[in-house]
Parts: structure tokens; C-alpha cells; sequence
């Protein structure tokens, strides 16, 4: 999923982050729309949509009678409610793909590399009852990289952090090493709009469906999670700035909603 | 025909050409730069040494003289002088603080806020009917007023005196007089195991806080909330983590975890106050770690406004404030944003000191840029503050004769000054490099600089020689505000630092002394005597002038005047004491502070500088000539109450 991904947005990886979410959003919608259409009942939907509007009428030709216009509000919300279930399935249907389209897109544009002179937090936690001081985790970097400050290892929390910065572009290791085992982890360092892995968690089910193709933390390790505080990202729209959800959901709805004109999609 | 038709193009393109060539001439590009504080006895022996060729070349080709400052020559005074034209009668800033003839009490003179006039009980919130807001006190039309009326496009950066700033198309950003987000000119805030007698000092409050098992909890305090009743301060959690070895420790505010070294600075931390549901406040503060051990020591910048989302006005049209920070960051929003009160009250050492004014000195650098990059035509102003705090605090190691010299810090910082007056070179340098010689060029300061060895407590002058009373004699003494003193017995008493004012009746609140002849004698007789005061020590003449009102202000706020301001001499000055209506028991004591160079002297004691690109006509160019001389780039008549006149037309009569 994450190389089909990567694929299909490496026009967009060298700084055209907006186009790329433009792109995406675009390509949702319609798949989103076509999926809708292949799996909801369209005549039934058509019925329901056309009793709808006649309820609508009924109201506005019984204006005067207020039992004729009570009964026909009444229509109107079972009618939707028909509605609502008959958009049930293609919506379960949906989700997923949506999901998982929402996960490669949070990997991809909710961060940014760091450039050159940036620092970042890396937060440590280790698993619950492990005295982090006992552990004795050191933090190792390689080239591209440099410790920007001592360690700072807070035993109520369990946790230790420290500060790197980026002292080249590119994606650089970060080596940790406590009593229990070593783990490398990647930095990302560049301009690219990559996945930018920044929680580093063991392998689970859920990990691979939320974090995929982020590198694990050996079981053996009494560390449970490592973070790298990269900054935030958002894409600027002229007037406003939004983030990647706000901007995709946005723009996927609206472009399936086009659509459903063209392709005359209940 | 094919004849006529070639003479026809021929005349078309000349036409054309000629057209072209008035249009460029139509529109001039004026760049200024003011160097606060930039020091002419300075400045001449660095250009003698060669030190500063940028300004060595600019003066040869155009000029270089003293420029007049105001009187009295305090920056808000000065900058209001430079931005109306007019002296301060015309503008109505006298000093920092100005004061309440009814009361005696003082309030700060460039700006006052305004409440919400009509507000409505909701449960614990007070919902504001009418909207409050800051008014700028200074009166007199700016010049980049009349300059965005004639459709001159216009940018000035950091200007004193301009907050809230003035204009609608003119592009500017305020600079000092805008207020921390606490509605001060900067309060930082100390937190320290460190046992502190005081709580509150100049300029910051200091947080006696508990490290419990490495982990410091306390509390950043914002502005008061308005929307709840009795105003209390907002407030925002606040955690340090210490470990328990190293020298760092993790900060934890809002969202925010940042990890600092000791004798670190950190980047801009933001902060949002909620006073009410969907209102807040926002900030944005920098940190430094100073200690951990023994002692934990951490110290926070005033916060500024955030020019991403100010809660007060800093900039015109409102969201340039916003397109300047995404273009070079967050930046230092407060009118003076060098920490000097940190560097004067000891909870940040010269090196500290230094690192945070260069971290505002390289901000206006990238601001300057920024605007460099789409100067076309119209006026660029940009100003840089560094040198005048710099020389407040640093001029003790200049001046062996200072109580505060210290030979050891002279080694390390002595040549300090000097450093930056070579690094405000270079950026005139490059400056004038990417305007082209086609740009006219000038660069001022509002005044220079000199030693400030003593403090002369004025009001205690009036106390001894018989013109303010005190209500209990034998304190000998009064607080601040006039505390102690007898306004029934008083004919004259001082507030801010140069202003002295005569106790007038049916204008003090409990005035006692007559306008007219009776005033003027008085105010002669305590001018005489104070022109002939000595330092007992020194034998020196402490005051070396002394200005009436009368002889010296016009214009519309004229009455609004202190009756004198006095003029200190080289090495005297004004004590902080007097500045806030305090008689203490001794007249004259050593300046036993950092702040150790001032200007709030006698004009001619420290004039300014002023550098063109064009020769200057006139003999004894003031401050309050170049608002007209920028007008007159443009080809625009200056207002008929301007003082001023332009400095580039030559055979102009003098004022």
C-alpha cells in the first residue's frame, strides 16, 4: 500500500505538496463516487430521493392545512432515514479504503522533513515498571545529524528525550542503545514529500494498519515507543492555510459531488 | 510616404522614450535607516580609522553632520519630532510618562487603552457592548500619511512612537511604545529555587518555585482577563523537568516539550491565554535556561504579542504582521525588545545579554530584506534599535571614570560598541548595494550617546531649596508618586526624567502657585539656581541647560507642556527616582547600575547623526527636517504647521 502510494505521488514528491493533495483528493472522490454507485442500490435511492421531493411539494401545495404539512414532515424523515440505510453498506464499503488512503496521506503530509539548522525533540518512553534511568539508553547519531543537547531522562515519566538537529539533507540513522538491545531509526532530512515516519512503536496489528512500513523496535527492547518531533505541516490556499485532513476532505467531497452530476450518481 | 512613415516611427519612439524616462524619474525610491542612538563623536573617530567605510562613503557623496535632536532628547520625543515635522508642542509627547495635573499622577505618554464602555453580566464572564482599544496620544499627521494619500507606496519597520500604527495603505509595523502582551514595555519573568527577597523588580517579576524530585510546576502569568470580574491574571500551566544528572531539562507549556541545555536559548514557544470561551489572547515567548544546579534558574521574555495573530494592533494594513512572520518567522513584537532590564537587575549576564540583541538585530536584518527584495519605488524605512540599549547598558566599560568599570569586562566586551557600529556599516553597506545609486539614501539618529555617572535627584533639589514640601519633614523622604509630599506648600516638583513642572493653580489638582508674572519669576529663579548647581565632587556643572516651554514649544499641545525640561550635563543625568516623583535623602549618588550610558542630556550635549546621499543645504539640519525632506523627494509641499523644512533644497531659508 505504502510502495503503491509512494508511486502514484512521485510526480508530486518534489515540493508540489498542494498538487499532490489536489490530486489525491480528486482521484478519492471519484473512485469514492464510483464505489457508491457500484455497491448502493440506485433505483431504490431514486425512489426514495423522488418521494422526497414529493413530500416537499405536498408541504408547499398544503401550506394552509397544518395536518397535511405535519404528515408530510413525518414523510420526509422516514424517507430519509430509507435513505440513510440504503447508504449504509456503500458507506461501510467505503471506509476502508478511505482509511487506509488517510493513513498514507497522514504519513506523507502532516509532517515535514526537517531542513538543514532544524532541531527536533526524540522522545523515549519505556515500558511501564522499566526504571529509565537503569536502562541506560544513549542516543547515537551518524553523519547528517548531531546531539544537540545531554540527555534528559525523567524516571516519573519514564521517559528520556533528547535534541538532535540536522546538519545535512537527507534521511540519517539514529542509533539507540539501552541494557535490553539496540534500534536504528531513520531521520528524515529532506525536501521530499515522503513518508515521514516519526512514532516508532514494537509490531502489532494495529501498527501495521496505522503506522505501515515504519521500522519496528525489537520485541526484546524494554523501550515501547520512540517519537521524533518533526514540524508540522499545512498547505497555504492563498487566503487561508489548512491542514492535509481539512484540505482533502474538502476537496474530495466537493469533486464527488461534481461528479455526481456527470455520472448521474443517486 | 515610406520616408514620412520612418520619421513618424522615429518621432513615436522618441516619444515613447521620453515618456519612459519621466516615468522612471517619477518615481523615486527613498531609503532611510535610523540607527537609534548612532553616536557622531563615535561615528567620526571610527571613519577616521576607516572602520566604517560604508558610512565614509555615503557622506562623501553626499553628507554627513550632528543632527539636532528634541528636547528633551528621549526617543519617543525624538521619533515623534522626526515623524510630524514638528517640535514636541505640535505632537504632545514630552517624555516617557506624562502626567495627570489633577492628580499628580503619571501615566505613559504615548499611548492610553481604552475600556469597553458598556459591558453586560453573564454568569462569572463581563461580555464587553462596546469594543476598547489603544489610542496613540502623539497628534500631528504622520508623514507617511500624506505620503499614502499622493499613492506613494510606503513601508516603515519598526518606527517609534507609531503604536497602534497609523496609516491605511502604508505598509508599517510598529515599533517602541508597543507593549508586551501584559500591556508593559517588557516584563520577563524569572523562575528560581533561589530564595529572592523580591518578588517584583524593573522590568520582570521573579517566581520563587520548588524542584520536587526533579520537576519544577508553576505557572506562566498572562494579562489580566477582563471578561471575568476583578480581572484576574490569565494563567497557563508551566513544567520543567530536570535530569537528574546532566545540565538539560525538558519544558512542557501547552502543547509544547522543548529540551534545553543550560546557558540556552530557545526558540519561539507560543502561548495561548483563554479569557472566555473561543477568546483568547496569544503570545509568543523565548526561554533561557540559565541553571540547574545548584540552583534552578530559568528565565522567560516578556511575551510578545504574536504578530501571527495579534491581540493589539502592531501593524497596517492589520495582516502584514502575519505575511512578515510567515516570511521570516516569529519575531520580537515589543517596542524594545533587548532585554535590558534583565542585563540591569543581574538575572542575565553581558554574554546573555549579547546573544538575545543579536537574535533582534539579525530579525530587522531579515525584515529589511524582505522589503528589499520588492523595493521598487516609494519609501523603505527600517529601523534598528541595537546600539541605543547597547550603549545604555555597555558605555561603563568605555568610561574608566565610571562606577561601574570593570577591567574584566572590559577585556571581553570592551570593544562591543564599536562591534556593532561596524555591523550597522555593513548593513548600510549592503543596503545601499541592492537599492543602486539611483535610490536617495539617509540614515539618522534620534540623538547620540554619553556617560552616565551620577544621578541628580531633582525633586530632592526642590525639597532643599524650599519648592516642594513634604507633609512628614522628618522622613526627609518621600515614595513614589509624591507620597510624602505637601502640595499645599509645593511651587514646583519633576516627574519623568527632564520634565519639572510649576504647582499652577487651576491646572494642578491643588496648585498654589499664579500664572502669570508669578510663574515666570519663579521659573527663572529655580533656572538660575539650577544652571549654577555644581557637584560638590567634581566641581563640574551638572545641569548645562535649562529649557523653558515657553522659549522653546509651539503649537497645538503646547499647553500640555512640563513648564521646563532640564538639560543634564555630560556624566549627570535625571535619577530613575525623580522619573517617578520619589525625594530621597541624597542629592547626588553614583550610578551604581548597568545602565550606565545615556542621552536624556542637554542637546548639545549629544547630538545625533544624520548621513545623505544628497548634499544638505542647510547648516544645522534638526530631526524634525527630514519628515519635510521626505516629502519633498516626492515632490510633495509639506503640511503648513510643520517646523521642519527640506534639507535638499538649497538656498531654502533657514527656520
Amino acid at each position: 500500500m505504502t510502495g503503491f502510494f509512494t508511486l502514484i505521488l512521485r510526480p508530486f514528491e518534489n515540493g508540489y505538496g498542494t498538487a499532490g493533495i489536489v490530486f489525491i483528493s480528486i482521484l478519492t472522490g471519484a473512485v469514492m463516487l464510483f464505489l457508491f454507485k457500484l455497491t448502493s442500490n440506485q433505483e431504490a435511492m431514486k425512489v426514495v430521493k423522488t418521494k422526497i421531493s414529493a413530500y416537499f411539494l405536498e408541504m408547499r401545495l398544503y401550506k394552509e392545512d397544518i395536518s397535511a404539512v405535519v404528515g408530510s414532515q413525518k414523510s420526509i424523515l422516514v424517507a430519509n432515514m430509507q435513505y440513510m440505510k440504503l447508504a449504509l453498506i456503500p458507506a461501510a464499503v467505503m471506509i476502508v479504503p478511505v482509511i487506509l488512503i488517510m493513513i498514507q496521506l497522514n504519513l506523507r503530509y502532516s509532517q515535514a522533513g526537517l531542513q538543514p539548522g532544524d532541531t527536533a525533540l526524540v522522545k523515549v518512553k519505556v515500558e511501564e515498571e522499566v526504571d529509565v534511568i537503569r536502562e541506560g539508553i544513549t542516543l547515537n547519531v551518524g553523519s547528517g545529524l548531531e546531539k544537540a543537547s545531554p540527555a534528559v531522562r525523567i524516571p516519573s515519566l519514564g521517559e528520556a528525550d533528547w535534541k538532535i538537529r540536522l546538519t545535512e539533507a537527507g534521511i540519517h540513522d539514529l542509533t539507540l542503545k539501552s541494557a535490553s538491545g539496540d534500534v536504528v531509526l531513520p531521520v528524515f532530512g529532506n525536501e521530499k514529500l515522503v513518508p515521514v515516519f516519526s512514532i516508532f512503536k514494537k509490531g502489532s496489528i494495529s501498527e501495521s494498519i496505522f503506522n505501515p512500513g515504519a521500522k519496528r523496535i525489537p520485541d526484546a527492547m524494554q523501550i515501547a515507543s520512540v517519537e521524533i518531533r518533526y514540524p508540522s505541516m499545512d498547505f497555504n490556499w492563498g487566503l487561508f492555510r489548512l491542514s492535509w485532513l481539512w484540505s482533502f476532505l474538502i476537496i474530495s467531497m466537493a469533486f464527488g459531488f461534481i461528479l455526481k452530476f456527470i455520472f448521474k450518481v443517486e | 510616404m515610406l520616408r514620412m512613415l520612418g520619421y513618424s516611427l522615429v518621432v513615436i519612439l522618441i516619444t515613447v522614450f521620453m515618456a519612459g524616462s519621466l516615468w522612471c524619474e517619477e518615481k523615486p525610491k527613498l531609503l532611510v535607516l535610523g540607527f537609534d542612538g548612532m553616536d557622531p563623536r563615535i561615528a567620526e573617530e571610527m571613519m577616521k580609522d576607516g572602520r566604517l567605510p560604508n558610512f565614509q562613503r555615503l557622506s562623501e557623496r553626499g553628507s554627513f553632520s550632528r543632527l539636532e535632536t528634541s528636547i528633551p532628547p528621549q526617543s519617543p520625543v525624538a521619533w515623534s519630532n522626526f515623524i510630524t515635522g514638528k517640535n514636541p508642542g505640535g505632537h504632545g509627547i514630552y517624555d516617557f510618562i506624562a502626567r495627570e495635573p489633577d492628580t499628580y499622577l503619571p501615566f505613559l505618554s504615548t499611548t492610553v487603552t481604552e475600556d469597553a464602555g458598556k459591558t453586560i453580566k453573564v454568569g462569572k464572564w463581563i461580555i464587553p457592548l462596546s469594543k476598547a482599544g489603544v489610542v496613540l496620544l502623539r497628534r500631528g499627521r504622520a508623514f507617511w500619511e500624506i505620503l499614502e494619500e499622493h499613492d506613494i507606496p510606503t513601508v516603515t519597520l519598526r518606527l517609534p512612537s507609531n503604536f497602534p500604527p497609523l496609516g491605511k495603505k502604508a505598509k508599517g509595523i510598529s515599533g517602541m511604545g508597543t507593549p508586551d502582551i501584559l500591556g508593559t514595555y517588557g516584563t520577563f519573568s524569572f523562575y528560581t529555587t533561589k530564595p529572592y527577597v523580591v518578588t517584583e523588580e524593573t522590568g520582570g517579576k521573579i517566581f520563587i518555585v520548588d524542584n520536587f524530585d526533579n520537576k519544577v510546576a508553576t505557572r506562566i502569568v498572562g494579562p489580566p482577563n477582563s471578561f471575568l470580574e476583578g480581572s484576574p491574571d490569565a494563567e497557563i500551566p508551566l513544567t520543567v523537568y530536570v535530569d537528574p544528572d546532566y545540565p538539560a531539562a525538558k519544558i512542557e507549556v501547552m502543547d509544547t516539550e522543548l529540551i534545553l541545555s543550560v546557558e540556552e536559548w530557545s526558540d519561539w514557544v507560543t502561548l495561548k491565554f483563554d479569557l472566555m470561551p473561543f477568546v483568547s489572547a496569544q503570545g509568543i515567548v523565548r526561554f533561557y535556561l540559565k541553571s540547574v544546579r545548584p540552583d534552578f534558574e530559568l528565565y522567560m521574555s516578556p511575551i510578545q504579542i504574536d504578530p501571527r495573530a495579534p491581540a493589539l494592533p502592531i501593524s497596517t494594513p492589520a495582516g502584514y504582521s502575519a505575511e512578515m512572520a510567515e516570511a521570516i518567522g516569529p519575531f520580537y513584537t515589543q517596542g524594545i525588545a533587548e532585554e535590558t532590564w534583565g542585563l540591569n537587575e543581574g538575572r542575565l549576564n553581558e554574554k546573555e545579554y549579547l546573544q538575545q540583541s543579536e537574535f533582534v538585530f539579525e530579525q530587522t536584518k531579515k525584515m529589511l530584506n524582505y522589503e528589499l527584495d520588492r523595493f521598487e519605488w516609494g519609501l523603505l524605512y527600517c529601523y534598528f534599535s541595537t546600539i541605543d540599549p547597547l550603549q545604555h547598558m555597555f558605555w561603563r566599560l568605555r568610561d574608566p571614570e565610571h562606577p561601574m568599570y570593570d577591567e574584566e569586562l572590559v577585556e571581553i566586551y570592551g570593544g562591543t560598541i564599536e562591534h556593532y557600529y561596524a555591523r550597522l556599516d555593513s548593513v548600510l553597506g549592503h543596503t545601499m548595494e541592492r537599492v543602486g545609486n539611483d535610490a536617495t539614501v539617509i540614515v539618522l539618529s534620534d540623538h547620540g550617546f554619553t556617560t552616565f555617572r551620577k544621578n541628580f535627584h531633582l525633586n530632592t533639589w526642590l525639597y532643599w531649596n524650599g519648592y516642594l514640601a513634604l507633609r512628614d519633614d522628618f522622613r526627609e523622604e518621600s515614595d513614589e508618586f509624591f507620597e510624602n509630599v505637601d502640595w499645599s506648600e509645593t511651587k514646583a516638583y519633576a516627574l519623568g526624567i527632564n520634565a519639572l513642572y510649576i504647582n499652577q493653580v487651576g491646572r494642578e489638582g491643588e496648585g498654589v502657585v499664579a500664572p502669570g508674572p508669578e510663574k515666570e519669576h519663579l521659573l527663572d529663579e529655580i533656572r538660575e539656581k539650577l544652571m549654577a548647581f555644581v557637584d560638590p565632587e567634581t566641581g563640574d556643572q551638572v545641569i548645562a541647560e535649562v529649557y523653558k516651554a515657553g522659549d522653546w514649544y509651539s503649537g497645538e499641545c503646547a499647553n500640555e507642556a512640563p513648564d521646563m525640561i532640564v538639560g543634564y550635563n555630560e556624566a549627570y543625568r535625571g535619577s530613575w527616582e525623580t522619573a517617578l516623583g520619589k525625594v530621597t535623602r541624597t542629592l547626588l549618588t553614583d550610578n551604581a547600575k548597568k545602565w550606565s550610558g545615556d542621552h536624556c542630556m542637554a542637546i548639545h550635549v549629544i547630538p545625533g547623526v544624520l548621513f545623505t546621499s544628497k548634499k544638505v543645504s542647510h547648516a544645522e539640519p534638526a530631526l524634525y527636517d527630514l519628515a519635510p525632506t521626505i516629502l519633498g523627494e516626492f515632490g510633495i509641499d509639506k503640511d503648513a504647521d510643520m517646523d521642519g523644512t527640506d534639507l535638499f533644497q538649497r538656498g531654502m531659508a533657514s527656520r
